[in-house]
């Protein structure tokens, strides 16, 4: 039996702000895409069963087109079992806003619920501060089985009481869990749960800001119950991949220099994914650097890009000591202020230095 | 730096002007309108080119202003002395724009031209641009106070050339002001007041956020609150569904005793309807097959004594087959025989009629024998007339020919009879022609006649033998004249070959001639005969060759006639001339005619065997007299054959219906006695059509078996609902069968039989009658009975033990159907709530939208205030720093200013103080005074101070030369003295250039 584990879809989430409100809904769009291409996938590699293993939509509200797009592709893969845990934000919020449930789709809600499908049990938990504790307690499984357990929470070696969103793994070993299906942390990781056992995150379907760079996709489960063998793999599946690169600049004179840095840092990426460039690095305050263009470079190469100038300016005052121009003069004045700080020292300079010479 | 010496070409209204200046003070003195402002002006446009070319009024723009009303060249020459070299500018203006000018600068010493020619001289020369030269150097009329450029300032802080950024400043402060303004919040076009407008906006819209999300937190509410409801109200349904279901059963047995009761009413009627139909039968009562066996044979009889009706003799029938059996006595004629017979007397009539045609008709016969008795002694052919024909033919052009050739005899008999007239002859025979004969042949059956010839005149003949001598004497005269011209040509033109051709034609021309001046030989020795004295041998010989074809050819004539003649003789046929050739195509026609009537006589008589055809005639009528002993001997064979025909056939038909008929007889009495058995096994005595009485038996069996099965149904129904009610648990005693009839005591099945068949037979009667009528009309007992029972029924019900509900299965229907109604709108009220959810998360999703774009626009701000704050910042800072800068060179400026005005006012009393802008105040009264309190005299004096002060900061190494266009006339007598010997003194400095229009002033 082929499952596929996924999880923290976030369908319908708002976007990061390096997105236009044009391109943020593409976002949107194309993450509902990615559940869709995900259902045509398993549906190409006979994939029995789908794990959504919690927040499938974003909290708050669930737009209409998000809602009926995942009912009709549920619907549609009338041959595939969906295994829905909905996050401790989510609760039933699709569900209630269903016409009516599918037969393919399985709940899982606040209290332990199993369902068996060929030799091969799979049980659900909705974390909540009530159940928190004693969660692991009330899951008895049969050690004859597959065991897939889900759930939506920050996996800990330790608990921490009373907070829904920990998961105790130290709870959770030696009760004949073979796979526990885990969502909530948006990147892909594994481990070992026990001698029988391991968890996983599959990480989030495709990434939304630049806090989940990366690659991002789901887990493919071939279960052999007879043989009592799970063998898995990650599948990256993301339609765009955000990447954050640093960037030193130091020593660069012109923007034309910083660009080539830059260029050579932003070799990876593709044109269809996001790139955030961080330029980092001391320069004198004299240099011509001209941050537009190459954020304007990076956004013509890239789907979008972002560019944070983290450089630091330094200022040479011996070189103006003996400058009889109005540019020395200056220089002396902002130095000789106590009410500045250095970077605001150097930044005036800068832009003094700048208009002296004509730079706009 | 001085100027040495200049010339204006044209500028203004100066034209063609020479000045040489000195060192020193140098005193121009002229009327008001000469040009002194123009003069200085020039110089200024000489260093500086002009400015203001965009400008409209004459008074902003000097090109336009000092253009030459005259034309000519605009500009002028100027020779200047800088850093111990001497220079020449020459430059010429254009009209309209900068573009035209031109500039040159020489070394006045060497007139070579200097390379890299700067664009502004002034600003090269002097280190200051326009504005500050017009500042420092160049006073003009009430102009004495000066602000500082830059480039003054520059220049005072001797920071001259391309890496002073201090004549920049202003415009290094104008950048900043301009990034500045770009992003103030101050203006409407700053970038931060457009992002405040937009957060402003943007919070606006966000105010309603708490109350979109309020409003989406309660559609989630409303949702999960109808979701509810419906839940509660399905299992509402599920039980009011399940009461319903509980009552619908009771209600079913109810239902079924009474339907129980109502099936067991049914099988009492269907029974007495049964017996009333089987009551019909007396007897045994027929299966249907039999009696659709019978009625199959009745409908047969039936028709068969329809047909044997059709197969009887009538009265004209029974005559004809009477005559015809006597005719027919001995034997009826075969088909073979009669067609063999008709066929006989068709061929009969074929050879008859042949025979007819080819005999000819009475007309036909009568032209035969006349064309027999025309051609009797020869017939001829077609070859022979057409031969005939063509002789006639031959013959009448023959005789045309005839006529002209003796014409033309004629005239030669004229031409030789006057030739014997002069010898003397009066005799001669001579052809007569047909003009002179006066008369036409004629056909006869003599033959051909010719008219008889007549003599011809000796006048003629004279002339004749004229014109043959003529001809000979002018074919001499040709021979002759030809041979001349020929030798002619020969000799003389030396052609000889025209010439012998000319010999030629003139010989054979000659030749013709002379011939033709001859007669035939015959004619010649008939004129031998008979003139023998003196003809022309020629005109003879030509004469008797045409007598001679006269003669053949009339021969010829002649001879035609003679065989024409000869034919139209056999047959005695005289015609003219004219009617010949007619006569020859009319016997050949009837010859034609003659030979066609003659085959078809000979044919006739070939084909006439007229025995053979009366032998047939008689055989034929024999054989039809046989069967037609009283037919006339004249009756047409043909139709007594064809009356044979028909008769044979009519017989043979006649006999054939009698048989049919007889054998129909047999059969429908055959079939009578078999239906009458089977009325006798029924004890049934038919008194009416057998079939009629037979559908009815019929009817009637089916109205059995119909009722029958009634019966059988209603009873099987009864007994199915026996049964439920049994499984029910309904009480025994109703299924024994005892049931209450209106005023009678309960009685069995049994005995309601019995009754029941009484009854029956009452009703058999009326039943039958009715049989036919469709309509199910009950008895009126049974009707009565009806009532009864239903109030049995209840009674029965009572008995039976069944409840009644409380609440009825129609209400808890309706119930149901109101909770369906309210289910309904549940559901629909929460496709609304979700409806309206989607909206109100819509709302709340582009509230959020307008949070994330006021998170970056905050961020943007936050950006753009920090460059900003930077930006102003700098600004300040570079404010202080020029003040600084400035200020290290203010000391030489206020000592040079104090070390000029002393010049003016050698007291001192007034304290004079410039400020790093280079604005003077003076102290009084304990606080510093800006000039403008000053009289106008003394500001500009001040102001001359000032500049002379800057200029003496500027230049420290050489003097630039000064102008002063009248500058002192504001200047009271007084003042205007300081003021000359302000001026005496610093000419001793500086070379001095002093407009002014009165002596006063210079």
């Amino acid at each position: 039996m082929r499952i596929i584990h996924c999880a923290d879809l976030h369908l319908d989430a708002k976007m990061n702000t390096v997105l236009s409100a044009g391109q943020a809904d593409e976002r949107r769009g194309e993450l509902l895409m990615t559940f869709r291409r995900m259902t045509a996938y398993a549906q190409k590699n006979s994939v029995s069963a789908i794990l959504i293993s919690g927040d499938l939509f974003d909290a708050k509200r669930i737009s209409a087109q998000a809602r009926n797009t995942v009912y009709e592709t549920i619907q549609a893969c009338s041959d595939i079992l969906f295994y829905y845990l909905p996050g401790n934000h989510e609760k039933e919020g699709f569900i209630e806003q269903l016409p009516e449930l599918p037969e393919n789709l399985r709940i899982f809600t606040d209290t332990w619920r199993t369902y068996e499908e060929s030799g091969i049990s799979f049980s659900g938990l909705v974390l909540t501060r009530e159940n928190a504790d004693t969660a692991a307690n009330q899951l008895h499984l049969q050690p004859e089985k597959i065991n897939i357990v889900m759930l939506h929470g920050q996996a800990a070696e330790y608990g921490h009481a009373g907070h829904a969103e920990y998961i105790d793994l130290g709870k959770l070993q030696n009760r004949y869990v073979d796979y526990l299906a885990l969502g909530h942390v948006h990147q892909y990781k594994e481990g070992k749960l026990d001698e029988r056992g391991i968890w996983c995150y599959p990480g989030c379907l495709e990434g939304r800001g630049f806090d989940e760079c990366g690659i991002h996709g789901f887990v493919v489960m071939d279960i052999d119950p007879e043989k009592h063998r799970i063998i898995h793999r990650f599948i990256p599946f993301a339609r765009r991949t955000l990447y954050e690169r640093e960037v030193d600049v130091s020593g660069c004179t012109t923007t034309l220099q910083m660009e080539e840095r830059v260029e050579n840092a932003v070799m990876e990426p593709a044109e269809k994914d996001l790139v955030k460039v961080i330029l980092r690095g001391e320069l004198d305050v004299t240099v011509e650097k001209n941050t537009a263009h190459l954020l304007q470079m990076l956004q013509q190469r890239f789907y979008a890009a972002r560019l944070e100038d983290r450089t630091t300016l330094r200022v040479d005052y011996r070189t103006y000591a003996l400058d009889a121009s109005l540019k020395g003069e200056f220089v002396r004045v902002v130095e000789a202020e106590t009410q500045l700080s250095e970077e605001e020292k150097a930044e005036i300079i800068r832009c003094g230095l700048q208009a002296l010479t004509g730079e706009r | 730096m001085n100027l040495l010496s200049c010339h204006i070409e044209n500028f203004g209204r100066i034209h063609d002007l020479d000045y040489v200046f000195e060192k020193g003070l140098n005193r121009i003195l002229e009327d008001n309108g000469w040009g002194k402002s123009t003069f200085a002006d020039f110089i200024l446009a000489m260093f500086y080119g002009f400015d203001g070319d965009q400008k409209k009024s004459i008074a902003e723009n000097r090109r336009k202003r000092y253009a030459p009303w005259q034309q000519g060249a605009f500009g002028g020459t100027l020779t200047f002395e800088s850093g111990g070299k001497r220079y020449r500018i020459e430059r010429s203006f254009g009209y309209k724009n900068g573009r035209e000018d031109e500039l040159r600068l020489y070394n006045a010493d060497t007139n070579l031209p200097v390379s890299d020619c700067p664009a502004v001289p002034g600003e090269t020369f002097f280190g200051i641009n326009r504005e500050s030269f017009a500042r420092t150097v160049y006073v003009a009329q009430q102009d004495c106070s000066t602000e500082a450029t830059a480039d003054i300032h520059a220049k005072i802080g001797r920071l001259t050339g391309e890496t002073s950024d201090i004549s920049e400043y202003e415009i290094v402060q104008k950048r900043l002001k301009e990034k500045a303004d770009k992003l103030t919040p101050a203006r409407k076009t700053g970038e931060l007041n457009r992002l405040n407008r937009r957060l402003q906006e943007i919070d606006a819209r966000l105010l309603g956020k708490a109350a979109r999300e309020a409003e989406q937190k309660n559609a989630e509410q409303k949702i999960r609150e109808l979701h509810t409801q419906i839940t509660e109200k399905e299992k509402q349904q599920n039980i009011l569904q399940d009461r319903m279901a509980e009552a619908g059963a009771r209600k079913d047995i109810e239902s079924e005793y009474r339907q129980f009761t109502f099936l067991r009413k049914q099988e009492r009627e269907a029974y007495l309807r049964l017996e009333a139909a089987r009551s019909v039968f007396p007897g045994e009562i027929p299966d249907q097959q039999l009696l659709a066996e019978e009625l199959e044979a009745a409908g047969e009889w039936k028709q068969k004594c329809g047909e044997q009706e059709l197969f009887r003799f009538t009265e004209d029938e029974k005559a004809e087959y009477r005559r015809l059996q006597a005719a027919f006595e001995d034997g009826v004629p075969t088909a073979e025989k009669i067609e063999e017979v008709r066929e006989r007397i068709r061929r009969l009539q074929n050879r008859k009629e042949q025979m007819q045609n080819r005999q000819l008709s009475e007309e036909e016969r009568e032209k035969w024998e006349g064309l027999h008795e025309a051609f009797a002694k020869h017939l001829p052919d077609d070859s022979e007339m057409e031969e005939l024909i063509r002789m006639w033919e031959e013959r009448n052009a023959k005789k045309a020919e005839v006529r002209a050739d003796k014409n033309s005899a004629r005239m030669l008999r004229s031409v030789l009879e006057g030739e014997h007239a002069e010898a003397g002859y009066s005799g001669g025979k001579r052809y007569p022609d047909a003009a002179e004969q006066g008369g036409r042949p004629s056909f006869s059956k003599d033959g051909f006649r010719e008219p008889k010839r007549s003599g011809r005149s000796r006048r003629e003949e004279a002339a004749q033998k004229a014109a043959a001598l003529a001809r000979r004497l002018l074919a001499v005269l040709v021979l002759l004249f030809t041979l001349a011209a020929a030798a002619a040509l020969g000799l003389i033109r030396e052609k000889p070959v025209p010439a012998w051709i000319l010999a030629g034609v003139g010989f054979l021309l000659a030749l013709f001639l002379w011939i033709s001046g001859r007669t035939p030989l015959r004619e010649r020795e008939v004129f031998e005969e008979e003139t023998d004295d003196g003809y022309d041998p020629e005109t003879e010989e030509e004469y008797r060759r045409l007598r001679l074809r006269i003669r053949g050819q009339e021969e010829r004539v002649a001879e035609i006639n003679h065989r024409i003649s000869d034919f139209l003789a056999v047959y005695d046929v005289e015609v003219s001339e004219a009617d010949v050739a007619e006569c020859l195509w009319q016997m050949r026609s009837e010859a034609r005619e003659y030979r066609r009537l003659q085959k078809r006589y000979q044919e006739y008589e070939r084909s006439s065997g007229t025995a053979e055809i009366r032998e047939e005639e008689k055989q034929i009528r024999s054989f039809l007299q046989w069967f037609y002993p009283d037919a006339d001997a004249g009756t047409d064979p043909d139709a007594l054959i064809r009356q044979l025909f028909y008769d044979t056939g009519r017989y043979r038909a006649l006999l054939e219906k009698l048989r049919r008929f007889e054998r129909l007889s047999a059969e429908v009495q055959e079939i009578q006695q078999e239906i009458l058995r089977f009325f006798n096994c029924l004890e049934i005595e038919p008194d009416e059509e057998y079939t009629v009485l037979l559908q009815r038996m019929r009817d009637c069996r089916q109205r059995i078996e119909i009722c029958t099965a009634e019966y059988n149904r209603a009873a099987a129904e009864k007994t199915e609902v026996e049964r439920k009610l049994l499984e029910k648990g309904i009480r025994p005693e109703l299924l024994t069968g005892s049931v209450r009839f209106a005023n009678a005591d309960p009685i069995s099945y049994s005995e309601q039989r019995e009754e029941e068949k009484t009854e029956a037979d009452k009703s058999a009667a009326d039943f039958v009658s009715a049989m036919d009528d469709r309509s199910e009309e009950k008895p009126e007992k049974d009707m009565q009975s009806k009532a009864a029972m239903e109030e049995t029924e209840s009674e029965e019900t009572e008995k039976a033990g069944i409840e009644e509900d409380a609440v009825s299965v129609k209400e808890l229907a309706a119930e149901v159907k109101r909770g369906e109604a309210e289910l309904k709108e549940l559901r629909e009220l929460l496709h609304a709530a979700r409806r309206n959810l989607d909206a109100r998360n819509e709302e709340v999703r582009v509230m959020e939208e307008a949070e994330n774009e006021k998170a970056a626009l905050l961020e943007e701000k936050a950006v753009l205030e920090h460059r900003y704050e930077v930006i102003t910042k700098t600004g300040a800072y570079l404010r202080k720093a020029k003040e600084q800068f400035a200020s290290r060179y203010m000391d030489p400026i206020q000592n040079g200013f104090e070390k000029y005005y002393r010049m003016i006012d050698p007291s001192g009393t007034m304290q004079y103080v410039i400020d790093a802008d280079w604005n003077i105040s003076f102290r009084e009264a304990g606080g510093a005074r800006e000039v403008e309190y000053l009289s106008a005299g003394l500001q500009d004096l001040v102001g001359l101070c000032r500049r002379m002060a800057m200029i003496e900061a500027m230049y420290e190494k050489e003097k630039p030369f000064l102008l002063l266009d009248d500058p002192f006339v504001n200047l009271d007598e007084k003042k205007l003295e300081r003021a000359m010997r302000f001026v005496q003194e610093i000419a001793k400095e500086y070379q001095v250039i002093l407009f002014s229009c009165h002596s006063s002033r210079l």
